[in-house]
């Protein structure tokens, strides 16, 4: 694995069962658009190399399941967490009126200097508009966020949004707001930097009685 | 008469002075008369030769000697006799020359007198034939004049007009004529126009006839000049035509038009062209395969650089990146693929329309032989070239970099070339397997190693909650074994089934039946080859949840499901992580199905795929096993050792060590939200349970596969290698339990508060006992509180009779060795205390039994052998020493010092056979 990066940091999506959260990923990763696909069960996986701000950066982006039942599951993915794409679908009030309750698991559970970037997906549904751009916005203000429209369909905006986000942690750890050598797993060296495990100091003890055989 | 007038001649000749006799001078009329000299001259010569002959000869000698220069026509007979004179006046000469000359003048009269008088009645004679002439010739002259004046009359009467009439009349004939030829020639000209209408509109057959019929009539015409240029011109509208032919046949190409290629067959007929039109045709369709194989390249390869338009093909291929290869490689195909079923439409067409059935026909069933041999030895050329070019593609392209879903995507269309390589011509597409083959291997390892480095990543992460699943779930839920969900199922349902699912011998698929008309097998971009089929096969399982989760109601259903099942059997443990494994399993077996000559690293990797997770899960939870305990003897703990040791020194990598672990990973950290120190929770007993339950449910998942795996592998040491890591990986899973339940069932109890409450027991009691112990309360204590807690566990996790059992087994074996390292600790027993020892045992074990519902629990002999050996006569005492090596040295010293603690002798000797028994 030849990959170089000066950074990785752990990446979020969350946001209802349904928002497109899984299809984000997917555009952003493959640029790819699927229109069946099942729900998530769990978490997936995906990441990719990006260059901002001069760096490059690794993203590592959990997609998380939005069913309730998965919380249990999911929550463990939280952890650390730099950056988080929190999605719901501009077509569906259900999953706006859900995002307080993400926001709340992402503040308590994550990294506290998350970044966190409220994503109104399905941009290219206009007509079956449920949420609008105001009411969103104004929810974003009002808990700090920034707003964006995306479509995971066109793929829209999709880049950006990662971007954006890769972009905010970068600047965060420029001015010193976060300290990578100080802050947990969620943001690591990469190859190119002074790679150094940060969680190293979580080892538990090396081996196991079965091992030591 | 004639001899004499010849002979006159000769003598006129001879002597001609006899013409000019001196009577030049003379005036005779005679001389008059007859105009010409010569007569007179004859007719006085006839004379005189008749006079020689008869009578004397002077004369004749006087005439002989006569000068011949008398003879001669200008003479001046004076002159000359004076000249002759020249001076000499001799009268005596002069007398004699006179009289000389007076006797020749005398004979010479004589003889001319002779001769006229002889002639005469000759002369008249001949005067009067001529006057007869004459009058005949005039008479003539007189009919010819009649004649030409009738004549004159005639013409102008008569002849003139109607020879006029006749003359026109034929003229008129002549124009017609030509009035006839020139319409035909209009028509001909005319027909050029409705011949490249024909042509246009594609009646072949009828332009071509129509044109032979033309060039035909040319020819009849050929002697009027314009009609040569005009045939010329028909020669080239020929040519036109045949240009035109040529070019519907390259269309047939791309596009076979049955009635097209029917019309187009007629014309070359009529042309007498079928073999060439049928060489022409195979042209087309190489040079088809040719220039739409650029075409494509050439719509992906960026011509901003016009050097891009002349480079050879496979250079072309080296700039397609890897986020076009996919749509470049479909493009590719569909383009073929249109050639292809117009191809295999052509030999249709002939296999349908033979031409003649008709035996006789010699030369037209060459052609039919010709034409149909051609096709047939086309069929695999045309392959090649197609075949070649995909795989030139795939060569130069940068495979390598693709992602997972897109290299199986590539895969699959490739596969699917390969299928229609042999339905088409029966190939095996050697080209592109090879082409493919080095390039995936490589892929693949490189592709398997990010998916441990994931791995690592999830099992960091991992919470260790058990991931909501219902309750049939296996593997085949999962979109990654959407594809491979018959084949699976096939393969361990009919476990004698030989080999049969292999896809790529079935060529069942029909691509040219199926795609016959519209489309292509390469349309629909996003959906796999083999899915088509399968889907529709699947169609009626669709609704019953194979699509796994759908919406809020179903976590409802969910819930209540889960929490109303009485009957735990059933219930499925399992992680995120375990569900990531078992999706790369997915994608493993889909690349290995579309290509079998990578099987060999597919096993492998699916092996270290499983090996990672057993590793996680016993590093992760043995942790705090005691090393020392006497279970780690046991054999199957033994054997887990050996195992995760040889995975340790294959898969992780060594931080400290500076070896190049390429191929390697790092071993990975358990998550730090995990607590496995708080009794609250029994020491993480809940994450414990989910970690090994989903162990051994991804071991049944492999066993699931295992038919299906074993089934595509054909090499002898791989199916030995499989087997052994069925027999000594997988079936490891079960034992797992074990040791990682003992760590908690070493934790639940408080061995030293309990030992401590021992030691404070007497055991010296005279009576026995009816009331057992205190300690065996507080002991009783934790185990019950150890159930509440399960209980608790219980209500959230389902927790399996196996997995209570186990738990069981292990509480037990602590709870023996802490009875008897309890009892061996009493320095001093009696009859009463060993009873009480009894006691206290039995009343815990009852409880426990009801605790625990176990019927029979293990380990109870091993107690109740150590509190009766307190019993055993000194010499059978040191026979069940020596056959019990279970005991510790320290227990069995300390049963031997409360047994024997007044004879000392016998004592010494026990306690020497126990530090015996302890060195060896
Ligand atoms: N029209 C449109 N449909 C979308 C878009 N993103 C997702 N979808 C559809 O929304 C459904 C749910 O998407 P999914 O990614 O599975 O949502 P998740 O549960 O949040 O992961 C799928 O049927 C997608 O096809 C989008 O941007 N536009
Ligand atoms: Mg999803």
């Amino acid at each position: 694995m030849s990959e170089t990066y000066d950074y990785m940091l752990k990446f979020l999506i969350i946001g209802s069962a349904g928002s497109g959260k899984s299809c984000l990923l997917k555009q952003f990763i493959e640029k790819k658009f699927r229109e069946e696909g099942g729900h998530t069960i769990g978490v997936e996986f995906g990441s990719k190399v990006v260059n901002t701000g001069g760096k490059s950066v690794k993203l590592q982006i959990w997609d998380t399941a939005g069913q309730e039942r998965f919380k249990a599951v999911t929550r463990s993915y939280y952890r650390d967490a730099v950056g988080a794409l929190l999605v719901f679908d501009i077509t569906n009030r259900n999953t706006f009126n859900a995002l307080q309750n993400w926001l709340e698991d992402a503040r308590t559970l994550a990294s506290p200097h998350i970044v966190i970037l409220l994503v109104g997906n399905k941009k290219d549904l206009e007509s079956e508009r449920d949420v609008t751009f105001l009411e969103a916005s104004q929810f974003a203000q009002d808990n700090e966020l920034i707003y964006m429209e995306t479509s995971a369909k066109s793929g829209e905006n999709v880049d950006d949004a990662f971007l954006w986000c890769s972009k905010n942690i970068l600047n965060k750890i420029q001015t010193g707001e976060i300290d990578p050598e100080r802050s947990t797993s969620g943001i690591q060296y990469g190859h190119l930097g002074t790679r150094r495990l940060t969680n190293a100091g979580q080892n538990s003890p090396r081996g196991c009685a079965l091992c030591q055989s | 008469m004639d001899d004499l007038k010849l002979k006159f001649l000769d003598l006129i000749h001879n002597q001609r002075n006899s013409q000019k006799v001196p009577i030049i001078d003379a005036d005779s009329p005679l001389f008059l008369d007859f105009n010409s000299p010569a007569k007179t001259s004859v007719i006085k010569e006839t004379k005189s030769d008749s006079q020689f002959n008869k009578d004397l000869c002077p004369d004749t000698d006087v005439l002989d000697n006569i000068e011949e220069i008398y003879f001669r026509e200008d003479f001046s007979p004076s002159r000359y006799e004076l000249e002759k004179l020249d001076g000499s006046l001799e009268m005596e000469v002069i007398e004699n020359n006179l009289h000389v000359l007076q006797s020749q003048l005398a004979v010479v009269s004589k003889k001319v007198l002779h001769m006229i008088l002889e002639n005469q009645s000759l002369c008249q004679k001949e005067f009067n034939k001529m006057q007869d002439l004459q009058q005949l010739l005039s008479e003539t002259l007189l009919t010819c004049q009649n004649a030409r004046s009738n004549l004159g009359k005639g013409q102008k009467s008569f002849t003139t007009a109607s020879l006029g009439i006749l003359r026109n009349y034929s003229r008129r004939k002549i124009v017609q004529d030509l009035l006839r030829s020139l319409n035909t020639i209009k028509t001909l000209l005319q027909t050029e126009a409705k011949l490249v209408k024909l042509l246009d509109e594609g009646s072949f057959s009828e332009a071509i006839s129509l044109l032979l019929e033309c060039q035909q009539v040319a020819l009849n015409y050929k002697h009027f000049q314009c009609v040569a240029a005009l045939s010329g011109k028909l020669q080239d509208t020929l040519v036109m035509a045949e240009e035109q032919l040529d070019v519907a046949l390259a269309k047939i190409c791309y596009e076979f038009d049955s009635e097209v290629y029917t019309k187009l067959q007629a014309a070359y007929s009529q042309l007498g062209k079928r073999r060439i039109a049928m060489d022409q045709l195979h042209m087309h369709y190489t040079s088809a395969i040719h220039s739409s194989a650029f075409n494509v390249i050439h719509e992906f390869v960026s011509l901003d650089n016009l050097q891009n338009c002349k480079k050879p093909f496979a250079q072309l291929c080296q700039q397609i990146g890897s986020d076009k290869l996919i749509a470049c490689l479909l493009k590719l195909c569909q383009t073929f693929w249109l050639i292809l079923r117009s191809y295999n439409q052509v030999v249709q067409w002939h296999n349908v329309n033979q031409f003649c059935n008709n035996d006789n026909d010699f030369e037209q069933n060459i052609n039919e032989q010709y034409i149909k041999q051609k096709l047939e030895s086309s069929l695999g050329k045309l392959w090649h070239d197609i075949q070649s070019r995909v795989s030139v593609l795939i060569t130069n392209a940068s495979v390598v970099n693709l992602k997972f879903d897109d290299f199986l995507q590539v895969l699959s269309i490739l596969h699917k070339v390969a299928q229609i390589g042999e339905e088409f011509c029966g190939s095996d597409s050697a080209e592109i397997q090879t082409s493919i083959r080095g390039q995936s291997s490589h892929y693949f390892r490189k592709y398997h190693l990010s998916r441990l480095e994931e791995l690592r990543l999830f099992l960091e992460n991992e919470a260790w909650n058990p991931c909501p699943v219902k309750p049939n779930f296996n593997l085949l839920h999962l979109q990654e074994f959407r594809n491979l969900r018959n084949i699976v199922q096939q393969a361990s349902v009919n476990k004698s089934h030989k080999r049969s699912d292999s896809v790529a011998s079935t060529v069942s698929s029909g691509y040219f039946n199926r795609f016959a008309f519209k489309g292509t097998p390469f349309d629909d971009s996003e959906s796999d080859p083999s899915q088509t089929e399968e889907d529709i096969l699947l169609a009626d399982e669709k609704n019953d949840g194979y699509g796994t989760e759908e919406s809020d109601d179903e976590d409802k259903k969910y819930h209540n499901s889960h929490i109303n099942s009485k009957s735990r059997k059933n219930v499925i443990l399992l992680t995120n992580t375990t569900l990531t494994v078992l999706r790369h399993c997915g994608r493993y077996l889909q690349m290995s199905r579309l290509l079998r000559s990578i099987t060999t690293d597919v096993l492998i990797c699916l092996k270290q795929l499983f090996e990672y997770y057993l590793y996680a899960v016993c590093k992760f939870f043995t942790v705090d096993l005691p090393t020392l305990t006497q279970c780690n003897t046991l054999y199957s703990v033994q054997k887990i050792s050996a195992v995760l040791k040889r995975i340790e020194d294959n898969l992780i990598r060594d931080e400290n060590s500076s070896e190049n672990a390429s191929n390697k990973v790092m071993a990975p950290v358990i998550s730090p939200t995990v607590d496995l120190k708080d009794p609250e929770n029994l020491f993480g007993l809940s994450e414990r349970i989910v970690s090994v339950e989903s162990l051994i449910f991804l071991a049944d998942q492999y066993n699931f596969l295992r038919d299906y795996i074993s089934h595509l592998i054909s090499d002898e040491n791989d199916k030995h290698s499989l087997e052994l890591f069925y027999s000594q990986e997988i079936s490891l899973a079960v034992e797992v339990r074990k040791p990682v339940y003992e760590c908690v069932a070493r934790q639940i109890i408080d061995s030293k508060l309990i030992l401590n409450l021992m030691s404070k027991v007497n055991w010296e009691v005279k009576d026995v006992m009816c009331q057992h112990s205190q300690y065996v309360d507080v002991f009783f204590r934790e185990l019950q509180i150890f159930v509440m807690r399960l209980e608790k566990i219980n209500a959230v996790i389902p927790v399996s009779k196996d997995v209570i059992n186990c738990l069981w087994h292990s509480l037990a074996e602590v709870m023996a060795e802490i009875f008897v390292e309890g009892f061996s600790n009493a320095k001093k027993c009696s009859n009463g205390g060993r009873a009480l020892m009894q006691l206290d045992f039995t009343q815990l074990m009852s409880k426990v039994e009801v605790l625990s519902s176990i019927k029979s629990i293990p380990k109870r002999d091993y107690v109740e052998a150590y509190v009766k050996a307190y019993y055993l006569p000194e010499t059978a005492l040191q026979s069940w020493i020596q056959s019990h090596p279970e005991y510790s040295s320290k227990q069995l010293l300390a049963l031997v010092n409360c047994t024997l603690y007044n004879n000392k002798k016998a004592r010494q000797k026990l306690v020497t056979l126990i530090e015996d028994m302890d060195r060896r």
